[in-house]
């Protein structure tokens, strides 16, 4: 590994919501929209609103469904969304001296 | 703290603490879901690969077909009923409840292909859908266990 740490911290993730985002997407095979709200503590607005960032950035992958007639929203970390965020979350250890 | 301000290296790490606790503890309730869920299947598939040993299709053909039948519905049944609970999975929990099915997937082959054997005992018969059972209940335990 190259340069310092600070220079490994990954920018899409220096936002508090995305980084919670992809904290607790970590812990977890797939979550649903309501899930991640709540864990999150955000409105429905921000939430689609990060989520789409991070997908738009290949982080997350976005599934829509129906249950019955309900629309249901899924989410996911892609492989390159755990990778970027493990290297981000090494970094912040290095910085911490927790590494 | 506003959701848009930055933070420094400590209070992100803190952060992530907290949310991963959180979610944790969300996807508990999925784990307990998908352990029942796969104790079910697996109940399911073993009672199926025993009784198939029963309504042998060959001399009970109606027999076979409504024990069929009941299965399907039974499966669509439980599958729905956990797709209307589900809200999320820990980590690596897929691919645990996959191995689980295919195993009991591929003892059920085995049971199906003993058909030709000729008939067995009521012992063995049990004894085969509890083999075949195995594999999902014993994900489905851990699962609930964890």
């Amino acid at each position: 590994m190259s340069g310092h740490a600070r220079e490994r911290l990954n920018e899409d993730f220096s936002n508090p919501v995305r980084l919670s985002l992809m904290g607790s997407l970590r812990a977890v095979d797939e979550a649903d929209f309501k899930t991640l709200k709540e864990t999150v503590g955000i409105s429905d607005s921000v939430l689609s609103r990060h989520l789409s960032a991070l997908e738009a950035a290949g982080y997350v992958r976005i599934k829509k469904g129906y249950v019955g007639k309900r629309p249901r929203t899924w989410a996911k970390l892609t492989s390159s969304g755990q990778e970027a965020f493990a290297q981000h979350v090494q970094a912040l250890k290095e910085i911490t001296g927790l590494a | 703290m506003s959701s848009e301000e930055q933070m420094n290296a400590d209070e992100q790490l803190a952060a992530l603490n907290v949310v991963q606790q959180r979610m944790e503890r969300a996807s508990g309730y999925g784990a307990k879901l998908m352990g029942v869920y796969c104790v079910i299947l697996g109940l399911l598939i073993g009672s199926l690969a025993a009784l198939l040993q029963v309504y042998r299709p060959e001399k009970n053909f109606t027999g076979f077909i409504i024990l069929t039948a009941l299965f399907v519905i039974a499966v669509v049944a439980i599958s729905l009923a956990y797709a209307k609970l589900y809200r999320s999975l820990p980590r690596g929990f897929s691919k645990l409840y996959l191995r689980g099915f295919f195993g009991s997937m591929a003892l059920y082959m085995v049971a199906v292909a003993m058909l030709n054997a000729g008939e067995m005992g009521w012992c063995v018969t049990a004894l085969t859908g509890l083999i075949v059972a195995a594999p999902l209940c014993l994900t489905g335990i851990v699962m609930v266990r964890k």
